[in-house]
C-alpha cells in the first residue's frame, strides 16, 4: 500500500515538474472522508462506503479511514457496510466543489437484531477546510429562488461579488474574472465583442449557461489555489447538471405587461424635444417621406407592447447507463422605447450535457453550449452612438425600425469533452478537450455612406439611405487539459496539471462619427477581415492541501506563458514613420516577447472552535494582456473618408492607438502582477445562523495604461504625441472588508445577507522608472542612414512605399536626429512638466527581444517620462451589499384541505431581494476652491416574488408574481458635478433657460434603470 | 375624533384581553401596543434635523419563552423645522450671508421592524405588578421622505440677489433596511397589561443628500438616531 501511494506520490511530482504542465483544469469535484468504528469506536478496517447513484466508494484503512474522491457536486445517499454489521445508510450528503466533506459510520454487530439503520446527514454550516473566501449557491437554493434570472445575479447576491450589475469583485472589473464551466475556462480576454467594452482591455465576457442547467456556482472573491490563473479579481466556477436514472422536464413561460417601463413622460410628449413636437399641427403629423411615402412622425403604441421569455429542460436516460441534459431558453421582451425593435430578434441560448458512464471507474462527459442572438447595427460605434433608443434632444426620435446599417449576429459555441478516471479510490486524472467558437458578423452593409436626412423642419432625423458600417470578427479557441488529483497520505491531497491553449482570433470595426467627417476603425491583428492572431497559451500548478488535526495548509504554485505570435515589432516607435494605416500595417514584424510568470499561493484554516474557523491567505496572481492590448489598433481618419485612390486603409490616417510588443513595458514579460492577502472567519453562532467576515488587501502592479509615446522626429521637430500604446506603470490597491450572515433553509425560512465596505480603491503612481506616462523616442543618425527610416510615401502598385532618402537628406536629417539627441541628453528635463525623467537609453539593448527587434531598433533611442506620485480614486463604490429572504410553506400548511395538491396557505413561496450600493467617486471642486472626491448617489433597490405551488398527479404546476424594483425607487447613482454637492440639485437650476422654457429635459435619461415593472409566469415541471 | 378612535380601540383591547392570561406557561401568549416616542438625531442626520416626534406605533408581540419575545412593529416619526430653515449661504458675488426666510425642510419615516426582546431572567413577564429589563435587537425597513423647499437658489451670477429665485421643492426618498438595539423595562400593571418603556439606537441605510452651500458637506450616510419610548401594551393567551 505504502509503495503505491509513493508511486502516485511520484507521478503527480513528474507530471508537475517534467511535464510542466498546467492546469486550468479547474476543479469540478468534492471528496468525502470519515472514519468507520463500531460500536466501542473501535476502527473497523476493511468497511467499504458507496455512493450508489454514482458508483463511487472507498475502503477504510487500519485506522478506520476512508476517502472517496471525485465526487461531482450534488446530494447523495451514502452507505458504509462490512460483513458481519449492520449496513448504515446516510442520506443527503452534500458535496461542494473542492471541500472535504467529513461523514463518520459507527456499524452495530449483526448479531443484534437491527434493521438497515438510515440517517440524514447535516452538512456543517462552517466548512473547517476552507482556506479562501469562496461563496457557494447550489441547484436546490437557485430553484428557491426563481426571480433570479442568470448566473450573474444569483452571484450578485454573494458578498464581494458587485450588486450593481459591472460583474466587478472586490472592486476589481469583470474582465479581471475568470470563468469555468465543469472545469473548463470559457471566457477569455481575448478580443470578443471588444467594441462594446473599448477601454481598460475590456473583452466582453461569455459564459452562456442557462440558470436551470446549473447543479452548482460558486465565487471565489479572494484566495484562489493555484490551479486557477490568468486572473486578478476572482474565480467564478459553474458546475452544470448531470442527467438522471429518471426523466424530468420543466418549462417557463413568463410575461411582461404592457406599460411605460421607463422614467419620465412619455416620449412623444417628452420635454427632451424641446417643444419640436408639434401633435396639434396636422401638417405636421401628416408629412410624408417622399422618398419612401412613409410619414414621417409617426406616433406608435410603444407602452403597449408586452415582453415575454420561455425557459425550460429535459433530462433522464439516453441509453444504458448515460444521461442527457438539455435546456433552452428564449427571450422576447418588449422594448422600453421605440427603437430599431420593439421586440428583442431572434435569440436562443442553449446547454446540454451527455454523460456516459465507461467502464466502473470512469465517466465520459460531454458538453455544448450554445449562443445566438440577432441584433441591428446601428452604424456607429457606441460612443459615437446614434440612435438605437431616442437619445439627447429626442432628435432620432422618429428613425424607421431596422436599420440600413444591416444586421448583426452573434453566435457563440463551446463544445467540451471531459474524460474522468478513477484510478484507485485515491487518485483520479481528468482530461478535456474544448473548442470555444465566438463569430460576429453582420449582413446587409451598405457601399457607402449617405447624409442623414431630416424633416421640412431640420429638426428629427428620418434615416438614410445607406450606411457602410460593420462589425466582423471571430474567436477560436482550442483547449487541452489535464489534471490528476491524489490523496496520497491521509494527510496529504495533492494536485497537478496543465493546459495548453491555441487561439486563432480576429476582429473588425468600423463606423463614422456623426457629422461623417471621420471614419473610425479598431481591429485585432490585421484590419483584413479574417487575418487572424495565433498565440499561444500554457498554464501549469501543482498544489498539496495538507491536513494536519483540523489545520489546513493549503499550498502551490503556478506558471502561467503566452507566446508564439508575429507582431509588429515596436508598432509605437514606428509610428512617426509609418504614420497611416496602410503603411502602419506594411511595418516590420517578428515573434512577440513571450509574457510569463510564477505565482505561489498559500492558505491556511484552521478550527477555533467546533463551529468557528479562520483562515489566513496569501497570494500572488498573474494576469495576461488582453488580446486588444497585445494585438489592437485604432485608427482614424484625419478629416473626411479621403485617401489614396486604391490603396486600402489609406483614408485611414490619424492613429489613436495600437499595441503590441512594447519593449519598455515591463507587462510584456509579466503580465499583471497582484499580491492579495486576507484574513477571515466563519462562525456558526447560533442555529444554523452563519457570520462570515473577511479583510482583504490587493495590491496589482504593473496594471495597463495608455501611455503616449512622442516621436522626436528629425524632419518636424518634436511631432507631440504620435499614438498611445499600451503599458504597465501603475498600481491599483484596494482594501476592505467582507462580511455575510446566512441561514440555511429550516423552520420554513432562510435569508443572507451579504456587504463589502471598500475603504480604499485607488489607482496611483509611484512616481519612478516603473510608472511611465510617456515616452520620447529618438532616431539617430545611424536609423536615419539605415533606410528604415522615412519621411515621404508614394503609391504604386495598389499600395503606398516609402520614397528612399537622398544622400544629401540622409545627411541632413541626421545632423538634426543627432542635434535633438544631444539637446535631450544635456537637458533631461526639457520635455517635463511634473515627475521626472529617465535617462536616454538605446532601444536595442532592452533586454529580452528578440533578435529580429534588437536588429531593427539599432539606432533608436529612448526616454521614460514618469509622474509625481498621486492617488486618482476611481470607479469602485465604497459601500454595496445585498440581503435575500426566502419562505415557503408546506403543501400541507394551514387549516383547510388540499386542493391541487396543496393547501389554501401551503405551498406558498416567497422571495424578497434587497440591493444597495453607494456612488461611485469623482472629483469636484468645492466651494473653498480644492479639489476633492466625492461619490455619487446612493441606489437601493427590492425586488419580490410571490409563487403558489399545485401539483396535478405527477405534473407540478407553479404560478408566479415578480416585482421588480418595489419600491419604484429612482437610481440616481449617474449625478455628479458641482451642483449636485453645492446645492443638492439633481434637477436643473431653476434660471436655467431650457428648463425655463421646455421644463425638466432630463426628466426620462437623468435615472437609471426602470420603474415599478410585474411580471406574471407559470412553470410546469415533472 | 382622532383620539377618540385610539381611546375606543385601547378600551376594546382592555376588555378583550381581561382574564384571558392566567398561570401557567406564558409561551404563546400575543400582544397588542401601541406607544410614543421622541427621537433625537445622532452623528450627520443632527446637521439635518435635531429631534423629531412620534407619532402613534403600534407593536404585535408574540411571547416565545419566559425570556424572548419577538415583535412586529409599525411606527411614524416627523422630523421638522430642518437645519436648513435656518441656516444661510455665503453668496460668493457680494461676500454677504443669505437666509431662505420661505425654507421648510422635514422629514418622514415609516418603520416596519421586526424586533427580538431578550428578557433579563424571565420572571416578569405576565405576572401582576412584575417587571422585567431586557435587551431588544430589530431590524426591517425605513421608509423615510425629506421635503425640502423654499431655498433662494445660490448659483446666481448677477447682483442684487434675487431672493424670489427658489430651488425646485426636492425630497430624497427611499424605502431602506435598517436596524435598531436597545433596552427597556416591560412593568405589568395587571396580568395582562403592561407598560413598557425603552430606549434605542436606530440605524438606517439611507442617505440625504449634501448641501455643501449651506454647510452640509457630502452625503449624510448612514442616517442615525436614538429614540425614548414609551407605551401600553395588552396580551392575549394562546
Amino acid at each position: 500500500m505504502c509503495r503505491l501511494r509513493f508511486l502516485t506520490g511520484a507521478v503527480v511530482v513528474l507530471f508537475a515538474v517534467f511535464f510542466a504542465a498546467d492546469a486550468i483544469m479547474a476543479a469540478t469535484t468534492g471528496k468525502i472522508v470519515g472514519r468507520v468504528t463500531d460500536e466501542k469506536g473501535e476502527p473497523l478496517p476493511g468497511a467499504s462506503v458507496a455512493i450508489e447513484e454514482i458508483r463511487l466508494g472507498g475502503t477504510t484503512d487500519a485506522d478506520g479511514f476512508y476517502v472517496i474522491v471525485s465526487v461531482t457536486p450534488g446530494q447523495y445517499k451514502l452507505t458504509a457496510s462490512m460483513v458481519g454489521y449492520h449496513s448504515v445508510v446516510k442520506e443527503q450528503v452534500g458535496i461542494r466543489v473542492d471541500f472535504t466533506t467529513t461523514v463518520d459510520f459507527q456499524l452495530r454487530e449483526t448479531e443484534l437484531e437491527l434493521e438497515e439503520m438510515v440517517v440524514v446527514a447535516e452538512r456543517p454550516p462552517v466548512d473547517p477546510d476552507k482556506t479562501d473566501s469562496r461563496y457557494v449557491v447550489t441547484a436546490e437554493e437557485i430553484e428557491r429562488t426563481p426571480i433570479l434570472r442568470n448566473v450573474t445575479e444569483v452571484l450578485e447576491l454573494e458578498p464581494g461579488y458587485a450588486v450593481d450589475g459591472s460583474g466587478a469583485i472586490r472592486g476589481w472589473v469583470a474582465s479581471h474574472n475568470v470563468v469555468y464551466v465543469d472545469g473548463v475556462p470559457v471566457s477569455g480576454r481575448d478580443g470578443r465583442g471588444i467594441g462594446g467594452g473599448w477601454g481598460d482591455g475590456g473583452e466582453r465576457q461569455w459564459y452562456g449557461v442557462n440558470l436551470k442547467a446549473v447543479q452548482e456556482v460558486s465565487v471565489i472573491t479572494g484566495g484562489m489555489n493555484a490551479e486557477y490563473g490568468n486572473a486578478q479579481a476572482g474565480v467564478i466556477q459553474i458546475v452544470t447538471r448531470d442527467g438522471g436514472a429518471q426523466y424530468h422536464g420543466e418549462a417557463e413561460y413568463r410575461m411582461t405587461p404592457a406599460g411605460k417601463k421607463h422614467w419620465g413622460e412619455n416620449v412623444y410628449d417628452a420635454p427632451e424635444l424641446r417643444g419640436n413636437a408639434k401633435w396639434n399641427d396636422p401638417s405636421w403629423t401628416s408629412e410624408v417621406d417622399p422618398e419612401t411615402g412613409n410619414l414621417v412622425h409617426p406616433r406608435t403604441n410603444y407602452t403597449d407592447w408586452r415582453g415575454h421569455y420561455l425557459d425550460g429542460f429535459l433530462s433522464g436516460p439516453l441509453f444504458g447507463q448515460s444521461s442527457f441534459f438539455a435546456s433552452a431558453r428564449h427571450l422576447r421582451d418588449a422594448a422600453v422605447l421605440p427603437g430599431p425593435w420593439r421586440t428583442r430578434p431572434a435569440n436562443l441560448r442553449t446547454t446540454a450535457k451527455l454523460t456516459v458512464p465507461a467502464g466502473s471507474n470512469m465517466k465520459l462527459r460531454i458538453g455544448w453550449m450554445y449562443d445566438f442572438s440577432e441584433g441591428i447595427n446601428n452604424g456607429r460605434l457606441s460612443r459615437y452612438s446614434f440612435p438605437n433608443v431616442i437619445r439627447g434632444p429626442g432628435r432620432d426620435l422618429f428613425i424607421p425600425d431596422g436599420s440600413v446599417a444591416g444586421e448583426e449576429k452573434q453566435t457563440d459555441n463551446m463544445i467540451y469533452g471531459v474524460i474522468t478516471h478513477t484510478i484507485s479510490p485515491r487518485t483520479f486524472y481528468e482530461v478535456s478537450v474544448s473548442r470555444y467558437g465566438s463569430r460576429t458578423d453582420t449582413s446587409g452593409v451598405g457601399n457607402k455612406t449617405t447624409a442623414v436626412r431630416t424633416d421640412s423642419e431640420g429638426y428629427f432625423y428620418i434615416g438614410r439611405e445607406d450606411v457602410w458600417a460593420f462589425k466582423v470578427g471571430e474567436q477560436n479557441r482550442f483547449g487541452l487539459k489535464a489534471d490528476l488529483s491524489s490523496q496520497m497520505t491521509r494527510g496529504h491531497f495533492a494536485k497537478t496539471g496543465f493546459e495548453f491553449m491555441t487561439f486563432e482570433n480576429w476582429w473588425t470595426w468600423t463606423g463614422m462619427t456623426p457629422g461623417d467627417a471621420k471614419r473610425d476603425i479598431r481591429y485585432i491583428g490585421q484590419p483584413e477581415p479574417g487575418e487572424a492572431v495565433t498565440p499561444k497559451q500554457f498554464g501549469a500548478y501543482v498544489q498539496d492541501k495538507m491536513e494536519f488535526e483540523g489545520l489546513i495548509v493549503n499550498v502551490g504554485l503556478r506558471y502561467d506563458r503566452m507566446w508564439g505570435q508575429d507582431v509588429q515589432l515596436l508598432p509605437s516607435f514606428t509610428s512617426g514613420w509609418y504614420n497611416a494605416m496602410d503603411t502602419f500595417i506594411q511595418a516590420p514584424t517578428g515573434p512577440m516577447r513571450t509574457i510569463e510568470g510564477w505565482s505561489p499561493r498559500l492558505g491556511i484554516s484552521h478550527p477555533i472552535t467546533a463551529r468557528s474557523s479562520m483562515h489566513f491567505y496569501y497570494g500572488r496572481f498573474m494576469m495576461l494582456p488582453s488580446f486588444r492590448q497585445q494585438f489592437g489598433s485604432h485608427w482614424e481618419t484625419a478629416s473626411g473618408p479621403v485617401g489614396i485612390p486604391g490603396v486600402p486603409w489609406s483614408h485611414f490616417n490619424a492613429k489613436d492607438e495600437s499595441y503590441g510588443a512594447n519593449v519598455i513595458s515591463p507587462v510584456w514579460d509579466h503580465g499583471h502582477p497582484t499580491n492579495s492577502f486576507e484574513v477571515g472567519t466563519d462562525w456558526n453562532f447560533v442555529s444554523d445562523y452563519v457570520f462570515s467576515l473577511a479583510a482583504f488587501y490587493k495590491s496589482g502592479h504593473l496594471q495597463s495604461t495608455g501611455i503616449w509615446h512622442d516621436a522626436v522626429d528629425p524632419v518636424t521637430g518634436r511631432t507631440g504625441a504620435i499614438g498611445g500604446t499600451y503599458g504597465s506603470e501603475r498600481t491599483e490597491d484596494v482594501k476592505g472588508f467582507e462580511f455575510s450572515m446566512r441561514k440555511g433553509f429550516s423552520n420554513y425560512f432562510s435569508f443572507r445577507a451579504a456587504m463589502n465596505l471598500e475603504w480604499l480603491e485607488a489607482i496611483h503612481w509611484l512616481g519612478d522608472l516603473e510608472s511611465v506616462a510617456s515616452v520620447l523616442v529618438y532616431p539617430d543618425r545611424s536609423f536615419i542612414a539605415s533606410g528604415k527610416y522615412h519621411k515621404e510615401w508614394r503609391a504604386a502598385g495598389g499600395r503606398r512605399e516609402p520614397v528612399p532618402l537622398t544622400a544629401e537628406e540622409i545627411k541632413t536629417l541626421g545632423d538634426k536626429a543627432e542635434e535633438n539627441l544631444q539637446k535631450v541628453r544635456e537637458n533631461v528635463d526639457a520635455f517635463l512638466t511634473s515627475g521626472g525623467a529617465g535617462p536616454v537609453q538605446p532601444a536595442w539593448e532592452v533586454e529580452g527581444l528578440t533578435d529580429e527587434a534588437r536588429q531593427y531598433l539599432q539606432g533608436i533611442w529612448f526616454q521614460k517620462l514618469w509622474f509625481s506620485t498621486g492617488n486618482i480614486f476611481t470607479r469602485g463604490r465604497r459601500s454595496q451589499g445585498s440581503l435575500q429572504m426566502f419562505f415557503a410553506s408546506p403543501l400541507d400548511y394551514g387549516p383547510g384541505a388540499q386542493y391541487a395538491g396543496a393547501t389554501l396557505f401551503g405551498g406558498i413561496n416567497a422571495n424578497l431581494i434587497y440591493r444597495i450600493y453607494t456612488g461611485s467617486k469623482f472629483n469636484y471642486i468645492k466651494l473653498t476652491g480644492a479639489n476633492t472626491p466625492a461619490r455619487r448617489p446612493l441606489h437601493t433597490e427590492a425586488d419580490l416574488n410571490l409563487q403558489k405551488h399545485f401539483r396535478f398527479g405527477d405534473v407540478n404546476a407553479d404560478v408566479f408574481v415578480e416585482v421588480f424594483n418595489l419600491f419604484n425607487q429612482q437610481d440616481a447613482s449617474g449625478i455628479t458635478g458641482t451642483d449636485y454637492m453645492w446645492w443638492g440639485l439633481q434637477q436643473p437650476r431653476p434660471d436655467d433657460a431650457t428648463y425655463l422654457n421646455y421644463g425638466d429635459v432630463s426628466d426620462r435619461s437623468r435615472y437609471i434603470g426602470n420603474p415599478r415593472i410585474t411580471h406574471v409566469g407559470i412553470r410546469l415541471s415533472f | 375624533m382622532r383620539n377618540g378612535i385610539l381611546v375606543g380601540f385601547a378600551a376594546a383591547l382592555l376588555l378583550l384581553s381581561a382574564g384571558t392570561v392566567y398561570g401557567g406557561g406564558v409561551a404563546g401568549s400575543w400582544g397588542l401596543g401601541t406607544f410614543l416616542d421622541y427621537n433625537r438625531s445622532i452623528f450627520k442626520l443632527k446637521d439635518w434635523y435635531e429631534t423629531g416626534r412620534g407619532q402613534a406605533g403600534v407593536v404585535f408581540t408574540y411571547v416565545m419563552s419566559p425570556r424572548t419575545s419577538v415583535e412586529m412593529e409599525f411606527h411614524r416619526s416627523i422630523f421638522e423645522n430642518g437645519a436648513l430653515e435656518d441656516r444661510a449661504f455665503t453668496w460668493p458675488i457680494d461676500g454677504r450671508d443669505y437666509k431662505s426666510p420661505d425654507a421648510v425642510s422635514e422629514m418622514r419615516i415609516s418603520s416596519f421592524l421586526v424586533n427580538a426582546v431578550v428578557r433579563r431572567g424571565g420572571g416578569g413577564i405576565l405576572a401582576k405588578e412584575k417587571y422585567s429589563t431586557y435587551v431588544t435587537v430589530g431590524a426591517g425597513f425605513y421608509d423615510y421622505k425629506t421635503d425640502v423647499s423654499g431655498l433662494i437658489f445660490p448659483g446666481q451670477r448677477e447682483a442684487p440677489l434675487d431672493k424670489e429665485l427658489v430651488i425646485e421643492p426636492f425630497s430624497d426618498t427611499r424605502t431602506a433596511l435598517g436596524a435598531n438595539v436597545g433596552v427597556g423595562v416591560e412593568a405589568f400593571v395587571f396580568d395582562n397589561i403592561s407598560l413598557d418603556v425603552r430606549a434605542r439606537y436606530n440605524l438606517l441605510l439611507g442617505e440625504l443628500r449634501p448641501m455643501e452651500a449651506w454647510g452640509l458637506e457630502g452625503q449624510t450616510f448612514p442616517m442615525q438616531f436614538l429614540n425614548a419610548r414609551g407605551g401600553i401594551r395588552f396580551y392575549f393567551k394562546k
